[in-house]
């Protein structure tokens, strides 16, 4: 939201005055920390949780990964665990037959490495109802004539109350991730500007209106996935996102995204990184 | 001890009646040409330092032995102008004082010295007057009242386009900024690059960075005190300028001759109009609206010799709008005071004021869209009483009731089928009540001392809905304990604050001096911005049951000398300051449209110390000044930055400022400043981390501010060509031309990290500069 405000401000300048140079700076090499990316669904197949090391800023190659840690994810409503194995690349993955998933069932991750357990509690929340997948005139919307064509509406149900739901909605397009770097965030429903009501929502995908992006065309695949996450991942993407575009005359004071992992006391090494259970509704329609 | 000290003092001052028979002149001084009311002027006694000051509003009052006295009525800028006196008795008598020559040939180089500065307890104060604001060279060779302040030393600011000042360490929310006596809550136009002040209707300036008197209240750092001009009471005359981004005019008057006058000065920008020629049909910009306006307004009514009132206004508003949005925002303030003068040496003064400032927000796309709006308000009543005893004591004392009123956010949002929704948190109010009294005391010839204590009560009242929170780990959200409606306008939460003022001077020799200070500020409301630079749609909060006041202890000790027959005034002042409760906010904090934003908030302590050097020329050819200031800033907040000191955003270490300028002619006069700031302190990251394909900066060590941008520095010059004059004619006429950033330097206002754009694994580091290239601009002004 605040970064929606800033843009007319940040255009203003930036038309103006501001001009904006690349410079090299000198920066020092932060101590070692493992870095734990694991955003886990429901939808079966392989899951995988990458571990890997954070790296000096302006290294050029690929963060170290790390490949001797062991890794599970324990579901503690249904008291099963599920044991995940070295991939490469600091990649591990889970690809038994049993879906890790369940409406409210608590989930926790547990990374050991050297010994040293890191681990990670989260909820897998209820799910949005999806409906259709239909095409959007935005000229009719009163977008005007130069309007994008070719956009996709997902019309979804949000559940009602009490609780706020949370969800990232993700578009692929001929199995292309549509919107890799930028989430579509909702709070229930319409981005918490209208209480959950268990009525019908739009949403426009791919997000951004104004952005160059590709539209759909007749005959392609457009498959849509509603990920129900907890409010604090919602708030990891916000805040992931505050500080990789953190610019401008309006920059705030930078600070570390927010971590869910638990480091122990006794740890010689820190983790930062994000555990994420997510229910998914899905739905793929070709494009008429 | 300090009890017994003002048990003597005041013995001394108060209670030191003579035998001697005594009489007092009163009355004001003012201008000549145009009947302004003459700040500051002094009126002594020819030879002697017995003597006083003209207050803010021109009023003295002088008691001598009866008897006749030559007087001298003197101030910076006018002729000296000396009177034979017999005061046998109580003798009312308004000075009418003339303006030096504006020819060289003109210019008197007085023997009667502008020697204040080391002879007053003032001390950490700075005053201009508008001609010397007119000759500093300024951006878009607009004269700008705030941007000459930012060279003052103890004044800085982040950066170009950065709203407000910072001064001796404080946040921009830590200035009183008084136009007229009302507050103004948002200093700048277009973000920053301008004031609200419009030069045309200034009359005087006066900052006060320490040792502020018991007067002055409400924020903990400085007060910007603006008085504007009452309106020429002998003729009508006009004033104005063409510029390249906006134009102003002023028209001022008598209503009644030497009874009642006006003023009314106006600006509009034309930008908007200027860029969109050189925009692309393509750019959004093209079809956008954007603006600022203002308009200023006095009038004044002498009823009698004892009455005289006032009411002045300012109304300014900046707006941008483009097709989808609009977003406008603005001060109101309206003034109404009563001077009343119960005997000779008894004046008073009454102000009631009106202060708000507002912003609105809104986006709109067919039938769906989204508006916010939020404002403060101010309603105040405040009684200040002058009482003169003699030439040796002033007592001053006064009360103040001030009702703030703020709405933090109403937001309301409409879908595509017209259902509206409002997210609206309840409007905060707040009253403080306050009390001073003060004494300035001369005791013997040598040695000045004011001392005072304001007393401060703060209440927090319902209506509103009150949050309770339990404390929890520092740098995390507060978790909710309990809401409560208050419906009624009972107590919430109060604070009492005594805050004691002092300040002395002991004069060394005729031309030096030293000064010493301390006071305490209390502060009942702070700007909510975790910004480099405020934004307009950052917020305000009040003292509440969460939120302390943010309470300051300063003291200052300062060499003062004069040389060359007063040519150059000098001073050397080191201060220490002390601040308890500053805001800060918990990392990822979620500011915006947040009824619980309170829980998000930390509040913690801040030290700045430094040094001032200040060496300024006020006569002859060449005039100007020189300033070098060596400061530290730092805050210290449990949660951040593992809980140790660290410097805050608008720490600057080494700062020089330098304003000069030279009548190069009768015509022509040049001038240049060149500044020179150690870069800010900003928070970089020593690492990455890689989830979810972002790459994300990181800081390891988790310290704050633990790098500085590049220093600071610009050139800038300017040139003033005066039209020939003709005494037969009003009509008068300059030509200003100025170049801002001379040599082009790329200041860096922030650097900022990101990945490269298609490259895998690729960061870069990013320099952001406000203005990067040399600004050249004219502007034609014109009076009559």
């Amino acid at each position: 939201m605040k970064k929606l405000f800033y843009i007319p401000l940040a255009l203003l300048f930036i038309t103006l005055t501001a001009c904006e140079d690349v410079v090299q700076i000198d920066l020092d090499k932060g101590s070692k920390m493992y870095v734990i990316d694991a955003f886990l669904n429901d939808k079966g197949g392989t899951q995988t949780v990458r571990v890997l090391e954070n790296d000096s800023y302006f290294s050029t190659t690929e963060a170290p990964p790390v490949s001797y840690a062991q890794v599970k994810v324990t579901d503690l409503t249904a008291n099963k665990t599920f044991s995940f194995t070295y991939a490469g690349n600091g990649n591990y993955a889970y690809t038994g037959s049993d879906t890790i998933g369940g409406n409210e069932h608590l989930f926790r991750l547990t990374v050991t490495i050297d010994g040293v357990d890191y681990t990670s509690e989260e909820v897998q929340h209820r799910k949005a109802i999806l409906d259709t997948i239909v095409p959007v005139d935005f000229e009719a919307l009163g977008f005007g004539p130069d309007a994008p064509k070719g956009i996709q509406a997902i019309v979804a149900r949000d559940l009602m109350g009490p609780a706020t739901d949370y969800y990232n909605i993700i578009t692929y397009r001929n199995d292309t991730l549509m919107n890799p770097t930028s989430p579509n965030l909702v709070i229930d429903g319409t981005g918490g500007a209208i209480p959950d009501d268990g009525t019908p929502f739009r949403f426009f995908d791919p997000p951004g209106i104004y952005q160059n992006f590709v539209r759909f065309k007749k005959g392609d695949r457009c498959r849509c996935e509603i990920h129900s996450i907890s409010h604090d991942n919602l708030y990891w993407y916000i805040q992931a996102q505050n500080q990789i575009n953190n610019a401008g005359l309006f920059a705030a004071t930078p600070e570390n995204v927010k971590t869910n992992i638990l480091t122990p006391t006794n740890a010689k090494y820190k983790a930062t990184g994000r555990f994420s259970m997510a229910g998914v509704v899905w739905m793929e329609v070709l494009v008429q | 001890m300090l009890r017994n000290l003002v048990i003597v003092l005041f013995a001394l001052g108060v209670f030191s009646a003579t035998g001697q028979q005594k009489s007092t002149l009163s009355g004001y001084v003012k201008d000549a040409k145009n009947g302004e009311s003459l700040i500051g002027a002094t009126v002594s006694k020819f030879g002697t330092t017995t003597g006083t000051a003209a207050n803010e509003y021109g009023y003295f009052a002088l008691t001598l032995p009866s008897g006749k006295h030559i007087i001298a009525v003197k101030l910076v800028g006018y002729k000296t102008y000396t009177v034979e006196i017999d005061l046998t008795k109580n003798v009312v008598k308004n000075f009418e004082l003339s303006e030096e020559g504006q020819d060289l040939d003109e210019v008197v180089v007085s023997t009667e010295a502008a020697d204040k500065n080391v002879k007053s307890t003032e001390m950490g104060v700075a005053k201009l007057d508008i001609k010397t604001i007119n000759r500093v060279p300024a951006l878009l060779g607009e004269v700008d009242l705030v941007r000459v302040i930012q060279l003052l030393p103890g004044v800085t600011t982040v950066g170009e386009g950065a709203s407000g000042f910072n001064v001796r360490g404080g946040n921009i929310d830590q200035n009183l900024i008084l136009m007229d006596e009302a507050p103004v809550y948002n200093s700048s136009h277009l973000f920053g690059f301008f004031s609200v002040f419009n030069p045309d209707a200034v009359k005087d300036v006066k900052l006060i960075k320490g040792g502020i008197p018991a007067q002055y209240g409400g924020r903990v750092s400085s007060i910007l005190d603006v008085r504007m001009k009452e309106g020429n009471s002998k003729q009508f005359a006009g004033s104005g300028g063409i510029g390249t981004i906006f134009s102003r005019f002023a028209i001022e008057g008598p209503i009644v001759k030497d009874k009642a006058s006006f003023i009314i000065a106006g600006r509009r920008s034309y930008i908007d109009a200027l860029v969109k020629p050189f925009l692309k049909e393509t750019n959004a910009l093209k079809k956008a609206d954007f603006y600022f306006y203002d308009l200023t307004a006095k009038v004044n009514w002498r009823i009698n010799d004892n009455n005289t009132v006032f009411a002045s206004g300012y109304m300014g508003r900046d707006v941008f709008a483009a097709s989808i949005f609009s977003f406008d925002w603005g001060n109101n303030t309206f003034t109404t005071r009563w001077n009343h003068i119960f005997n000779r040496k008894l004046f008073m003064n009454t102000t009631a004021y009106y202060s708000s400032y507002d912003y609105k927000l809104k986006f709109s796309v067919g039938k769906s869209g989204f508006d916010w709006n939020s404002n403060v308000t101010n309603y105040s009543l405040k009684n200040d009483f002058s009482y003169y005893k003699n030439a040796r004591n002033t007592m001053r004392f006064g009360a103040q009731a001030l009702m703030y009123s703020f709405l933090p956010y109403k937001a309301t949002g409409t879908s595509t089928d017209g259902t509206k929704t409002e997210l609206t948190t309840d409007r905060k109010y707040g009253v403080e009540y306050s009390g001073y009294f003060s004494h300035e005391s001369k005791i013997g010839e040598n040695f000045s001392v004011e001392y005072g204590l304001r007393l401060s009560y703060y209440t927090f009242v319902g209506q509103a809905k009150v949050y309770y929170y339990r404390d929890t780990t520092p740098n995390t959200v507060r978790p909710l304990d309990r809401v409560t409606t208050i419906k009624d306008n009972r107590t919430i939460a109060d604070y009492l604050i005594p805050e004691p003022r002092f300040s002395m001077n002991y004069v060394l020799s005729k031309t030096s001096s030293v000064k010493a200070s301390y006071n305490r500020m209390a502060q009942y409301l702070q700007l909510i911005s975790n910004t480099a630079a405020s934004t307009p749609l950052d917020v305000y909060t009040l003292a509440t049951n969460n939120i302390k006041p943010l309470v300051a202890d300063q003291v200052a000790v300062g060499y003062f000398r004069n040389f060359k027959d007063n040519m150059f005034e000098t001073s050397l002042e080191v201060y220490y300051k002390y601040l308890q409760n500053q805001l800060d906010y918990i990392d990822n904090a979620d500011l915006f449209i947040n009824d619980q934003v309170e829980a998000q908030l930390l509040q913690g302590l801040g030290r700045a110390y430094g040094s001032e050097l200040y060496i300024r020329k006020v006569k002859g050819k060449l005039q100007g000044w020189i300033s070098y200031t060596l400061s530290k800033t730092e805050r210290l907040v449990r949660g951040i930055s593992n809980d140790d000191w660290f410097y805050s955003r608008y720490d600057r270490t080494h700062v020089l400022n330098t304003s000069l300028n030279y009548d190069l002619t009768k015509r022509w006069n040049v001038s240049a400043n060149f500044v020179y700031l150690t870069g800010l302190p900003a928070t970089f990251p020593n690492s990455r981390v890689q989830i979810q394909g972002l790459t994300i900066p990181y800081n390891t060590d988790g310290v704050r501010n633990n790098y500085r941008v590049t220093p600071y520095h610009r050139l800038d010059l300017g040139a003033t060509f005066n039209f020939k004059k003709n005494d037969e004619r009003k009509y008068k006429q300059h030509i200003v031309f100025s170049v801002y950033n001379v040599y082009k330097r790329r200041n860096a206002y922030s650097i900022y990290f990101r990945a490269k754009d298609g490259a895998v694994n690729q960061t870069e580091a990013v320099r952001f500069s406000m203005i990067g290239t040399i600004v050249p601009a004219v502007t034609y002004n014109f009076s009559f």
